[in-house]
């Protein structure tokens, strides 16, 4: 076990030099660096811009600049934003909050609901729930965000006034009840898509489960449908949730861009897009190593996770 | 007993009123006869809040670093300058106590010896007094080489300043230069008493939570949400008489017009409405529209070092056979543009109106094209001398309206007999060595050509700013005429705003004519303001129409 983990560590430590490697070359490589965005700033000339590329650094060979960048990495400096010159891990530090509470609401809508509607759906499969939620899993799955965001803003918030048209909170008011009216519109679009996801993983689990021939044996000695549900179906259709949960933890951190700037929500999502439009390096490059970070160690988690629950896996 | 009228008139107390009267009279006509025009006893108790949609978030403070125009918002709040610009154009006195000028011996009459008094009674945000310290360490500092300063631009003219006194600033500039005044308009006074003893430029704690002299002191920044401002009650001038200015920070302009018109935000500026939003939001309650020129002038830049491009009447043809009409009517939405035959926005002192006329004519073109020796080919595509009159066309791939326009384009000038073919890319690759060393044919683009609203040109049109010929500057036509380059000189070597007037219409008269770009329109900003918000002004001199937030109030 304690070789495998050590194993999987060494893998990690290896994938992380790679996508640092990766993503500093296409930033490299992109057109139009840092401080293009001044080129046509009225009373700026070029030497100016040559001058502040220079004390940037930004005249240094590739190479050298990423061995700067990824020496700091590792002794955990890494860098300041272009932005506002402010540390990238106290950039990163600033948003995170906020993205976390959009995306632990949006996911607890997730999970209750599809949850439920997937449990029930593979239950009586074909029957006039399931036929429902399926139709309405396919439109949330196939709706793109951004409309069903504007869409809920329009009506919501600009005819019916229900719900502020976005932002996490008016300025100056910092009280949890206004936060929780902020958070209604943004958590109910961002996770009717994952409803929609886990409603129909859940269905399937479900459904696979009910096939088994241990399901067939316990209706055979008559134990009672409830206990055969929670007690035998579930416990074996919720491991491959488990991989499910994997996948989502990175996004708790990493925010959803469309939602965000759609709701102006302050999140992880549009500090990566703006840093984009901004060619901050530092704060692209530091959230990419973050999210590759989160990625992998959630992925180790998934496993182990498996391994407390699926005794199989444990004496191997 | 009946009173009469005159008893009593001397009364004690009558006295007392009668000589508090005139004392407070005198008062009155001593201040409004000095510069300092601000009473303390008449100041006006800031109230309320406005919050400013902008799509773009404020997130450098430093007043000697770079920065971009929506910081702006924030550097012409809290800092102030020697001198300011009015919407008319005009320097206004800040924290000096005049504009320095020949006439009032600020400036040698050979333009060499600069003498600035400034304000006594000034104070920054911290309390301690503002001195003329610190504007030879914000001069000294903007000029520095090693120091990550914006713009070396005039200020490394400067030399020699020295602090006279408290009150009084002296330095030389190594030669006369006029647009230097413009400039120093742009440049923030920074505290020396606090910026002295940071060793590292990038150190972020000034940026972050920066000390003025402005009306607004800085609040807070909330990252990706909002910058707050607060009423700074010790200000040196009018104002301010809101207690709290905000800009918040919303990404796209759906969401700004939006909160807008959902009432969340109380004005919208930077970038403003979205040209396709304005009708929609000029029909919602309780909301204006302003439709305010701003300094961008769109034009369609032609690269003349190409042989095509060489012969003066092709340049002609194509201004000939473009056709503004339609460009306005059909592509442009209503009152964004305004056609224009000059490269300096309509509202700047040195533009010239009687520029001659655009007119739409193909026949003349043709006529033109054939007189100078192009004659058709077998494919229709004229041709003299071996080259053929084929280019391209570029603009930012996804431009909606400049794609169309292109479209129209390619139409009227085939029916001349030009091939144009197109050629668009994403911004990033556009504005790089592609249009900076001139490798494009013909590229449509927006220009502001005023340095702090200053209308010198030289950066634009000078034969020494072509960087394609290792020049600095974003001559980027190419454009090289000995005469303009003479007049150039002369133009930012006098004072004299009538001298230097003329010389900028004889500028426009020989560019207009020479054509190395073909004019357009000039760009209007739409933006926003709730009903019963006064103040908003636009103003050409700053990138951003939230220049004057010491005079914006609600309307009682």
């Amino acid at each position: 076990m304690v070789r495998r983990f050590g194993a999987r560590l060494i893998q990690s430590v290896i994938l992380l030099w790679i996508v640092s490697i990766v993503g500093f070359s296409l930033l490299y490589l992109t057109p139009g660096g840092p401080l293009a965005m001044f080129a046509e700033t009225p009373g700026m000339t070029q030497e100016d811009v040559e001058r502040l590329e220079r004390q940037l650094g930004l005249d240094q060979p590739a190479p050298i600049q990423y061995l700067r960048w990824a020496g700091g990495l590792v002794v955990g400096d890494w860098g300041r934003s272009y932005r506002d010159d402010s540390p990238v891990l106290e950039v990163i530090g600033s948003r995170i909050g906020q993205t976390f509470k959009l995306m632990l609401a949006a996911t607890a809508v997730a999970m209750s609901v599809g949850l439920a509607t997937g449990i029930l759906g593979a239950v009586r499969q074909y029957g006039r729930f399931d036929r429902v939620t399926t139709i309405l899993t396919m439109i949330a799955l196939s709706i793109p965000t951004f409309w069903f965001g504007l869409l809920v803003i329009y009506v919501f918030s600009q005819r019916l006034g229900w719900i502020p048209p976005g932002n996490a909170a008016p300025v100056g008011d910092d009280s949890w009840l206004s936060a929780l009216h902020h958070l209604i519109g943004p958590a109910l679009v961002l996770g009717l898509l994952s409803t929609a996801v886990w409603s129909r993983y859940m269905r399937s689990a479900v459904l696979e489960t009910l096939a088994q021939d241990y399901i067939r044996t316990a209706r055979a000695k008559g134990v009672l449908r409830s206990r055969l549900l929670f007690h035998h179906v579930l416990r074996n259709a919720l491991l491959p949730m488990i991989t499910l949960i994997g996948l989502e933890l990175p996004s708790l951190f990493g925010g959803a861009l469309v939602t965000e700037t759609v709701f102006t929500w302050p999140g992880m999502g549009r500090l990566f897009f703006d840093s984009i439009s901004y060619r901050d390096y530092p704060v692209i490059l530091g959230m990419l190593i973050f999210s590759a970070i989160l990625v992998i160690s959630s992925n180790l988690i998934a496993d182990t996770l498996y391994g407390v629950a699926d005794p199989r896996l444990r004496r191997r | 007993m009946p009173r009469l009228p005159f008893q009593g008139i001397f009364s004690r107390p009558f006295r007392r009123r009668f000589l508090r009267a005139v004392a407070a009279v005198g008062l009155l006509n001593l201040f409004s006869a000095s510069v300092f025009a601000q009473v303390p006893a008449t100041r006006v108790e800031p109230e309320g809040q406005v919050v400013i949609g902008v799509a773009q978030e404020p997130t450098r403070f430093h007043p000697l670093q770079r920065r971009t125009e929506v910081d702006d918002a924030v550097h012409l709040n809290v800092f102030s300058t020697l001198w300011s610009l009015s919407p008319e154009g005009n320097l206004v006195p800040d924290l000096a106590v005049e504009v320095p000028s020949v006439e009032n011996g600020g400036i040698s009459a050979d333009g060499l010896e600069w003498r600035i008094k400034l304000r006594p009674d000034v104070t920054w945000h911290d309390g301690a007094p503002f001195t003329a310290e610190d504007v030879k360490f914000t001069i000294e500092t903007l000029a520095n080489p090693s120091y990550p300063s914006p713009s070396r631009h005039g200020h490394e003219l400067v030399r020699d300043i020295e602090v006279v006194s408290p009150t009084e600033v002296r330095w030389r500039l190594e030669r006369p230069f006029a647009p230097y005044l413009a400039i120093l308009a742009w440049a923030g006074i920074a505290p020396q008493h606090i910026l002295a003893g940071v060793t590292d430029p990038a150190d972020p704690s000034f940026n972050n939570s920066p000390v003025g002299t402005g009306p607004f002191r800085f609040g807070e920044r909330r990252p990706g949400d909002h910058v707050s401002l607060v009423a700074n009650d010790k200000y040196h001038g009018q104002g301010p008489f809101l207690k709290q200015a905000v800009l918040k920070y919303i990404p796209d302009q759906i969401g700004l017009k939006t909160q807008f018109i959902t009432g969340a935000v109380d004005a919208v500026l930077i970038p403003g409405i979205a040209p396709d939003l304005a009708k929609e939001v000029e029909r919602a309650p309780g909301v204006k529209v302003h439709y305010s020129p701003n300094q961008f002038v769109e034009i369609i830049a032609l690269n003349t070092q190409l042989p095509q491009f060489q012969d003066p009447a092709v340049r002609e043809a194509l201004y000939l056979a473009l056709d503004k009409n339609t460009v306005f009517n059909e592509i442009y939405p209503t009152g964004t543009k305004r056609p224009t035959e000059s490269f300096l926005p309509e509202q700047s002192w040195a533009y010239k109106k009687d520029l001659p006329e655009h007119r739409f004519d193909l026949g003349a073109a043709r006529a033109l094209l054939d007189k100078a020796g192009w004659k058709p080919g077998a494919d229709g595509i004229r041709e003299k001398d071996g080259t053929r009159l084929a280019f391209s066309i570029s603009t930012i791939a996804g431009d909606h309206l400049r794609e169309q326009f292109q479209q129209l384009l390619q139409q009227d000038w085939r029916s001349i007999g030009v091939d144009l073919s197109i050629k668009n890319a994403p911004s990033a690759a556009l504005w790089g060595d592609f249009w900076r060393k001139s490798q494009f044919d013909s590229i449509i683009v927006g220009l502001i050509v005023p340095i702090a609203s200053d209308p010198d040109p030289s950066n634009r049109f000078g034969s020494w700013a072509i960087q394609a010929r290792g020049g600095t500057g974003l001559n980027t036509f190419q454009y090289d005429n000995p005469e303009v380059d003479r007049l150039l000189r002369e133009g930012v070597g006098t004072f004299d705003r009538e001298r230097r007037k003329q010389i900028y219409f004889e500028i426009q008269d020989i560019v207009r004519r020479d054509l190395p770009y073909l004019p357009l329109v000039q760009g209007r900003s739409i933006e926003g303001t709730k009903n019963g918000l006064v103040g908003y002004q636009p103003n050409l001199g700053y990138r951003v129409n939230a220049w004057n937030l010491r005079d914006w109030r609600w309307e009682k």
